[in-house]
């Protein structure tokens, strides 16, 4: 079954469009990869999943509903990660997760304490998130995103600007999690080598539109290359 | 199960209260800066009064009459406690004043010529008296003050003299102020035992503290609001809170709940701390005895009423405006300059109602008074002890239909992409 059914979408910033008929889809349980260079349209697509931004055209619906119609019953179902997101620096980090447990009904309590087991950051918990190197507030908030176990996690660039032991560790996070819970998440990266390390299914984006789709291997057979880096080059025409 | 609004509320509470700069500026420098204001204040009185009745006063007497009279108040002078006093003559006034500023005198009296001539022969004449000051301060135009009152003492001596010398039996205090004047006020049906110049001095000063809490409580408010938004937006949290599964319009109310409510804690620290600046530098002054009850007069329970509900409307009008304005900024210190706008039509017409009812004001400016939600508790607290009229209780429905106006606007951005696209931008024209 489709959780993500995106079809020609089209996106306009003013006199820019950023989205040129984009379409994918991504399947339940699966992690799936918007893959492109900076300006590609990866945040732009992974917006209006989230339902920060509109469509100026096309349909995308996340486990049957439409982003554009149904926004709210979207949220219900999505959990969602911006790129270089924050967190409520005053406040600790078991406090970050309480309060965001909060909106997911009677299981607050049981979704707060699964946010802390997923972060591995124990006792550091209950110092407040001020006090939290760059790595630690990246564990904190993808514990954030997976805990509620949604149906569609959404991740921006989820290792963008973490170190090399930050980022190996935030990658296993996902990837365990998401094994274990069945969670579909549906995340953007122009990381070649988290991808591959990551996704089972991918969407090569170049300048709005889906140049490529298929696993990370087959893209590579497909293209005759060593590695998804120089099978995007080839598809997109450059050296 | 805690509830999505009390989720936010409490978090906007924890957050401010956990915020050193916010929790400094809204709760600490508020109870602390004006018992600081009023214990300066009165050590500077109290230093001033207790200089002047030590200090020695050196006074040069320009003494161009030479005459009985003129002795008459140079021995006056001569015989004052703390007084020194130095004769000059034949020399002009300008040099009077050089030599009494190079030799650190406090102050030249000159005596004119013809000075007993005149007195003698009943001929109004008079006295001129220079301060030299060292600085510009309350302490040094007291010293001036001081010497005047001397020479006013000579002035009722010989004026005690002459009435002594007509051997009538009246007092010298008939001859000065033969009539008393017992005066009332009638306002809106209350009889009133003060004089008018009393009661308007009072209701001002009384009508000019609404205004003042009025205007710390909505600053603070839609400044803490702004932050609170802009914050969201620079810490990128904003993207995330408005994809969880409660409503937007919730969220809003959430944070303008939360703002509100430690706008509150702040109003009441900053009034603490104003009433007793106040109370410090009215006892000073000796203070007045007039008071509601002195004046017959009773709190109007429907301007209470009135008065608690405008308030509240402005408050949360002004928040209104400033998340809607916060909205239009990236990060928090343009949301705070944005923001500060809100104080003009704020102060607008605190300063106008002031000084006049919107009544008597020409039809525009009227117009812009009622225009103005943050009018309308100012309208109400000077009712508070006369009553209230419909323009209040007009107001009031005015208040709500604009705070509901601007909240939904705010609802609508906060519902679309604008929240995150749209943006301010000042264009310079080439």
């Amino acid at each position: 079954m489709d959780i993500v059914v995106a079809n020609e979408l089209i996106k306009d910033y003013k006199t820019v469009r950023a989205l040129k008929g984009l379409s994918f889809s991504v399947k339940e349980g699966e992690i799936f990869g918007l893959i492109g260079p900076n300006g590609a349209g990866k945040t732009t697509t992974i917006r209006i999943a989230a339902t920060l931004l509109e469509l100026t055209d096309g349909t995308l619906e996340i486990n049957g509903f439409d982003v554009k119609k149904e926004p709210n019953k979207v949220r219900e179902v999505i959990s969602y990660l911006p790129e270089e997101a924050g967190a409520y620096k005053n406040l600790t980090g078991r406090e970050y997760l309480q309060f965001m447990a909060n909106f997911y009904g009677d299981q607050s309590e049981e979704v707060a304490q699964r946010g802390a087991d997923i972060t591995g950051l124990e006792e550091r918990l209950d110092s407040r998130i001020k006090e939290y190197s760059k790595g630690m507030k990246r564990r904190l908030l993808i514990a954030r995103t997976l805990m509620s176990l949604p149906k569609l996690a959404i991740l921006d660039e989820p290792t963008g600007g973490l170190d090399v032991f930050h980022a190996h560790h935030v990658r296993r996070m996902i990837r365990d999690f998401a094994r274990e819970h069945s969670v579909t998440v549906m995340l953007s990266s122009h990381n070649m080598l988290e991808v591959e390390y990551l996704c089972d299914r991918i969407t090569l984006i170049d300048e709005g539109i889906s140049v490529a789709q298929g696993t990370p291997k087959g893209l590579t057979e497909e293209h005759g290359v060593k590695n998804l880096e120089e099978a995007f080059l080839e598809v997109v025409g450059h050296d | 199960m805690t509830s999505p609004m009390r989720n936010i509320v409490s978090k906007e509470i924890k957050e401010i209260l956990r915020d050193p700069r916010l929790f400094l500026s809204m709760v600490i420098v508020p109870l602390i800066i004006f018992p600081v204001m009023g214990m300066a204040f009165g050590t500077a009185i109290s230093s001033t009064e207790e200089q002047l009745r030590t200090m020695e006063f050196d006074v040069m007497v320009l003494d161009n009459d030479g005459d009985i009279y003129g002795n008459s108040l140079i021995q006056y002078l001569n015989s004052t406690e703390n007084m020194t006093v130095e004769t000059l003559v034949g020399v002009n006034e300008t040099e009077a004043i050089i030599q009494a500023e190079e030799q650190g005198f406090d102050a030249v009296v000159v005596i004119p010529p013809n000075f007993s001539s005149d007195m003698a022969s009943g001929n109004k004449t008079h006295i001129t008296i220079h301060s030299i000051l060292e600085t510009v301060s309350i302490f040094e135009s007291a010293k001036n003050g001081y010497v005047h009152s001397i020479l006013q003492n000579f002035e009722g001596a010989l004026v005690a003299q002459n009435i002594a010398n007509t051997n009538t039996t009246y007092t010298i205090d008939f001859f000065l102020d033969p009539i008393q004047y017992d005066e009332g006020t009638v306002l809106q049906g209350h009889q009133i035992p003060y004089a008018p110049e009393s009661v308007a001095g009072f209701f001002m000063s009384q009508s000019t503290t609404i205004p003042i809490v009025l205007m710390m409580l909505i600053i603070m408010s839609a400044q803490l609001a702004a932050v609170t938004i802009a914050s969201e937006k620079e810490e990128k949290t904003l993207e995330t809170l408005l994809t969880l599964p409660v409503r937007r319009t919730t969220i809003l109310m959430g944070k303008i709940s939360g703002v509100a409510m430690m706008a509150l804690v702040g109003a009441v620290a900053y009034m603490g701390g104003f009433l007793y600046y106040m109370n410090s530098v009215t006892s000073m002054g000796g203070g007045s005895d007039m008071t509601i009850e002195s004046m017959g007069l009773g709190v109007d329970t429907t301007a209470v009423i009135a008065l608690g509900l405008s308030i509240a409307f402005a408050l949360l009008a002004a928040l209104s405006l400033a998340v809607l304005m916060a909205a239009f900024t990236e990060d928090v210190r343009s949301a705070q300059s944005l923001t500060g706008l809100i104080v003009i039509p704020v102060l607008i017409p605190a300063f106008i109602m002031m000084f006049a009812d919107p009544a008597i004001l020409p039809g525009p400016v009227q117009g812009v008074l009622y225009a103005i939600p943050f009018s309308y508790p100012i309208m109400a607290a000077k009712g508070m002890f006369t009553g209230v009229g419909n323009d209040v209780l007009f107001g009031l429905v005015y208040q709500l239909i604009f705070t509901l106006v601007v909240f939904y606007i705010a609802g609508r951005l906060f519902s679309t992409e604008k929240i995150f696209t749209a943006k301010l931008e000042f264009k310079r024209k080439r």
